[in-house]
Formats: structure tokens, sequence, C-alpha cells
């Protein structure tokens, strides 16, 4: 499973909810769903292309991960 | 023609302002400029001639070289014939004469032009404040960001701090299972530069000292590592309680030619449609000094969230700061980000550190100075002011875009 960022074009808002349900029944495990049309979830590999397909999906990607250096560094 | 006098008084008010300071406004010289269309140059140089018996040179003058006016002692008037503009060096009584007689002309004085001040730090004169806090005019500022909101998303907070005690401070952890405890000590630090006031000492450290904190942990552990989604959530978190200033001193490195994150994009859109200003750190992954630039990090890049570079004590650019290199991922403005002074985890108490993080704080802290000065202000219009109050600075927009953030007055 990885965990992916979706993200809805903005003209399909207001079909957030509908949209989420039927990535949900391709296989996505929906972790959080915010109104501004991002998605969080997870997925298996060879589900992801479907997903990715739909109209509605502006972007589906990976979830980056963020790192600030060590507490030692002395460049923050 | 009369060479420009600097530190002459002209008739005009706004001179005599600038006596005191050296740095006059005018160069006692007047440009007059034709009220009609440009075909009308020969007959307004007959008149300077005629009328006013002045000795006119024009730029056809010059048709080889371009025009320069040690080569005009004679003359009173130098034509910008394709402008249809005239500088004269005539005596005030003159420009006055010709201003009021209605002969199609406009007349303005002559503006000196300077670089940017030069902007030092004097290290011997302790004003009781970091170098950070004197040069962004922190201590002249009436403002403290007195009850606004300000979010700062990191690592956490230090929230037994005796800096802060009294203060009100509102958490949230969205690192799982982890409190808001900062373990690594980038959060506290961040936090005091823009929300903290003095140190032990009694020596000013932080911006807006008023401000109520949010303090959202969405980086975790003593390494300070995050999900994209804690941040997503801590963005959110803020947006919806209302702060009207959300500060990341946080990012990923971005390649060349990389666009922005949308999702990011959209969050912060999120946030500014619940008035609130996002400011993100531009990243340190540059090395300057061995002519290696790297583009904005993200989620600094997206258009929806100001970027912050760095300045070091001699007003450049720090080592490490990042460049506007991508088409979105711009460098909107500049703060102190050079041996910065601030709180830390107990028991040290204080550090000291550098880099694009404490930038972002410092114009975080200014954020919420703004948004008490104009409380019914949108994010837009505290974005325009942030950028119309920045001090120009003689360095590349690239790296500091507007150039120093200050601090409204």
């Amino acid at each position: 499973m990885r965990q992916i960022i979706i993200t809805i074009y903005e003209i399909y808002l207001d079909r957030l909810t509908i949209v989420a349900e039927q990535l949900h029944r391709e296989g996505l495990v929906i972790i959080h769903v915010y109104e501004f049309g991002v998605i969080i979830g997870m997925a298996e590999e060879e589900a992801i292309p479907r997903m990715r397909n739909h109209k509605e999906v502006a972007s589906l990607e990976e979830e980056k991960q963020v790192h600030i250096p060590p507490p030692d560094s002395e460049v923050q | 023609m009369q060479p420009p006098k600097l530190g002459r008084q002209t008739f005009l008010k706004g001179n005599a302002l600038s006596v005191a300071s050296d740095n006059p406004r005018y160069t006692g010289r007047y440009f007059l400029i034709l009220d009609n269309e440009s075909k009308e140059v020969m007959e307004a140089i007959r008149r300077l001639e005629k009328k006013w018996r002045l000795s006119v040179a024009t730029t056809a003058d010059f048709i080889s070289d371009p025009p320069d006016e040690s080569r005009l002692k004679d003359a009173d008037a130098l034509v910008f014939n394709d402008l249809g503009v005239a500088l004269v060096g005539v005596d005030e009584e003159k420009a006055e004469q010709i201003k009021l007689s209605g002969t199609g002309f406009l007349v303005v004085p002559e503006k000196v032009v300077y670089i940017p001040d030069e902007v030092t730090v004097d290290n011997d004169s302790n004003r009781g404040a970091t170098w950070g806090i004197e040069v962004i005019g922190v201590l002249e500022s009436p403002y403290t960001g007195a009850g606004v909101k300000v979010a700062v998303l990191d690592t956490g907070f230090d929230t037994g701090h005796p800096d802060f005690e009294g203060r009100t401070i509102t958490t949230a952890s969205f690192a799982p299972d982890e409190t808001i405890d900062d373990l690594h000590g980038h959060g506290t630090h961040c936090t005091g530069i823009a929300c903290g006031l003095v140190d032990v000492q009694g020596d000013r450290y932080g911006v807006a000292s008023g401000a109520h904190l949010y303090a959202g942990k969405v980086l975790s552990g003593r390494l300070g590592s995050g999900a994209q989604s804690w941040i997503l959530n801590g963005m959110a978190w803020a947006a919806r309680n209302g702060c009207k200033v959300l500060s990341m001193s946080l990012g990923s490195p971005v390649s060349e030619g990389e666009g922005y994150d949308i999702a990011y994009e959209r969050a912060a859109r999120f946030a500014r449609s619940k008035g609130t200003l996002t400011v993100a750190a531009a990243g340190n992954d540059s090395q300057r000094s061995k002519q290696r630039f790297e583009p904005v990090a993200s989620p600094a890049d997206c258009p929806s969230i100001l970027a912050v570079g760095a300045i070091d004590p001699e007003m450049q650019v720090g080592d490490f700061s990042n460049r506007a290199i991508n088409s979105s991922g711009l460098v909107d403005i500049a703060a102190p980000g050079v041996e910065i002074h601030s709180s830390w985890l107990m028991p040290a108490r204080y550090r000291t550190l550098s880099g694009t993080s404490m930038s972002t704080a410092y114009v975080a802290g200014i954020a919420a100075l703004l948004f008490e000065k104009y409380p019914d202000a949108t994010p837009a219009v505290i974005e325009t002011e942030l950028r119309k109050i920045a001090r120009s600075l003689p360095l590349p927009a690239e790296d500091v875009g507007e150039g120093l953030s200050m601090a409204p007055q």
C-alpha cells in the first residue's frame, strides 16, 4: 500500500464526496478528505492508474515527507 | 547647463524635510514637460529661447554620442527631443515664472536619485535587541500583534519555556502519538522569533509579543520529519481557527523545472479564503559561495504562499538561501536569517541559528503586527502592505524579492 494525495479540479469541488466514494470503491482507503479538494488515502500500486484517470482528478501523487536538519545543525 | 545643486532648497516644501538628513530630494533644476505632442518641440525650443532668453541645446546635438552634460556648459536648457521634455537650469524665481506663465509647460523639479541606503548593523551599539529585531524596525513599531492569532507549524513548542510564562497559547499535535512537546528545538526557536519578547537579560528577540500563539506540531521526533498530510492537517486547523498568520519554516527541496505542489496550493488558498496569510521558508539548499543556487523549496513555491529568503548582518544574501529559479517559485521577501538568537529547549533556553526558517518567523511576526494595524484587512491587502513597506536592497529580486521586510510604524 502506498500513501497518496489526490487533488480534485476546483470545478468539481461540489462532487468531492461522490469522487471520494468512487475512489473508495476502487480500493482507496481514505484517511482524510479536505473541503478544499484534497483526499489523502492508501492504495495498492496496481489500483493507482485507474484512480488517476478520473476526469475530476487534477493530480495524484505519493505523499511527500518533509525533513528539517538535525538539532545540532547550525543552519535550519 | 548649471550642474545639479545637491543640498539646495527649492520652492517646494517637500525639500525642506530632507535638509536635515543631508539627502535632498531635488537638484535645483527643473523639467519642463510639454503639454502637447512632441511635434511641438521645435516651437517649444523657440519659446524657451525667445521668451525666457535661455540658451538651448537639444539631444539632436548628440546624434552620435549619448547626451553628456559636461559638454553643455553654456546652455541653460537641454531638450530631450524624443521625450518632449526639457531640463532647464534656472533659478527658482524663473522656474516659478515659467510655471505661472501658462505657456504649455508642466514644471517639475528634477529629483536626486540615490542608491538604496546601506543598511549595516552596528554591533557595538547594543540597543537591547538582537540584530534582526533592530534592523527590521520592531523597536520603533507601536504594534505587538495584540490579539492576532499566529499559527506556527513546526516541531512543536516548549510550553514550559519561562520566556512565555503567562502567554495565551493554543496547541495541537498532528504527529501521531506525540504531544506538542518540542523534541527538536526548531519549533521553539522559530516561535520565539515570531511571537516571543525578551530574553532573561531583557534583550528583545521576538516580534509579535502580543499575539495569541497557535503552536501546531507537524514535524515529529528528535529529527523533525513529517508527512505532507500532517502539514495539510495543520494548515486546515490554523485556517479554521481564525489564525491570521500561518508560518511554516519547513519544506522539501524542489528540482529545477518542477512545478508547485497543487495540494499545498489548494490548502493555502483555502486558508486565504478564511482570512489566513501563509508564509514559508525559501529553503537552505544553496551554497552561494560555491556558485550553487537551488530553487525555492515546496511549499514556499506555491503562488498563494509567501516565500522568504535570508539576509545576513551585512545585508547580503545568506549563503544557503535559495533563489527564484522555477517560474512559480519566486522569492517574495527577505528577512534576517543568519546568526539569529532566540529561544531553545530548556535547560539551554537560548540558541543562535541560521536559516530561512528564522527569516520566515520574522515575516510571520511582522504580518501579525500588520493585522493588528489593519484588523479588517484581507490576507491580500496585508500582503500588499508587507511588500510596500519592505526596504529595497541593492540585491537581485530573485534572491530577496521586494527586499527586507519591515515592521509597520
